[in-house]
């Protein structure tokens, strides 16, 4: 079974590589959506805009609760990859694959070190549109396009298998609602103070 | 090789939030929260905060084809810097928008409707300096069991 999953994931991963080298303006996109820093900053600044929105009290509440949850998921997530990545150090496509190092990884990205499952910027990147989907549907959506594309970007460079990605999404999503329906209702005070804090300090 | 340092992320975060800051405060009539009153001027020079931090930081020097591909700022000081800049680019505009609201825009735009908002919302009619003041005013009032509005 693990072998036919790596088995699939290479051929993916050989057939969209093919298309690295063929368009500069999608290899130039590519690399800008697989930045370290592009999408999370947007996705960082998304939030901060939610975290403002909203007509009367019962929105603003209900979108900074969707910022806490957002903000709490993308937290809990990372720690959950860095325990999976100590428990099974799965290698990258450019490290089963080195004829991809040079050509596409190196020309769109760079070769990363930490191991490639779960796909680390998937988890972080759905785990913000989930934890944000849980109270607010439609801004959920609208973070969900960078969720997908910055993952996509790094299959497109073979920095990640399609697998890993899919890992990262689930783990990811997995987490936004266990933060929603078990952790924040949980501890409910301590969210509901600090809300109240910033609210006394007029910047929530 | 040249890479990512920590102080240039730090800059362009501290000019993106100061950006989104603005836009806000113009989107949602955060007038308490503006440098500048005029609609169409602040949306304008907001966006174009926002625009100039990515243009400066991706794509000067052709630096999202060079610099951009490699090892930079890690994953968890990433995210120390990007908060602890939010943090402080939120107090400076807070800050300079007051100072703003007091020495320059001196005009007092209350109508009594302010001590009835919420949060930041208050920042609708008043500047921080102000919104504060009258959050602590109010707690005063209710610690000496004063009747309010409310």
């Amino acid at each position: 079974m693990l072998g036919l999953i790596i088995q699939i994931d290479q051929s993916i991963v050989l057939w969209i590589s093919h298309l690295v080298g063929k368009s500069s303006i999608l290899d130039r996109l590519m690399t800008v959506l697989a930045n370290d820093y592009f999408l999370p900053v947007s996705i960082s600044l998304i939030l901060l805009y939610i975290w403002f929105m909203g007509r009367d009290y019962p929105e603003r509440h209900k979108n900074q609760m969707a910022v806490v949850c957002g903000a709490i998921s993308i937290g809990a997530c990372m720690g959950f990859v860095l325990i999976t990545n100590n428990v099974w150090r799965h290698p990258h496509p450019f490290q089963d694959m080195p004829q991809l190092l040079d050509p596409v990884t190196k020309h769109i990205f760079y070769p990363i070190h930490d191991p490639s499952f779960p796909s680390n910027s998937s988890a972080l990147t759905f785990a913000a549109a989930a934890g944000v989907w849980q109270f607010n549907r439609k801004w959920g959506l609208i973070m969900l396009v960078p969720a997908i594309l910055m993952p996509l970007a790094k299959v497109y460079a073979a920095v990640y298998y399609p697998s890993d990605v899919i890992g990262g999404a689930i783990l990811g999503i997995l987490t936004a609602f266990f933060i929603a329906k078990i952790f924040m209702p949980a501890l409910h005070v301590p969210v509901a103070i600090g809300v109240w804090f910033l609210r006394t300090l007029r910047v929530g | 090789m040249e890479v990512v340092r920590a102080w240039q992320y730090c800059i362009f975060v501290f000019i993106a939030v100061m950006g989104m800051l603005q836009l806000i405060a113009t989107c949602h009539q955060l007038k308490g929260m503006l440098f500048i009153r005029n609609k169409p001027v602040a949306l304008t020079l907001s966006i174009a905060a926002i625009v100039f931090a990515f243009w400066w930081f991706f794509f000067r020097d052709n630096r999202i084809d060079t610099v951009m591909r490699s090892t930079g700022v890690e994953g968890a000081q990433q995210f120390a810097v990007f908060c602890w800049t939010t943090f402080t680019a939120l107090v400076v505009t807070l800050v300079i928008s007051s100072l703003l609201q007091m020495f320059v825009y001196r005009r007092r735009e209350g109508t009594g409707q302010e001590e009835r908002l919420e949060g930041a919302y208050q920042l609708r009619y008043v500047s921080w300096f102000e919104a504060l003041r009258l959050a602590f005013r109010r707690r005063d009032e209710s610690d000496a069991g004063t009747h309010h509005p409310d």
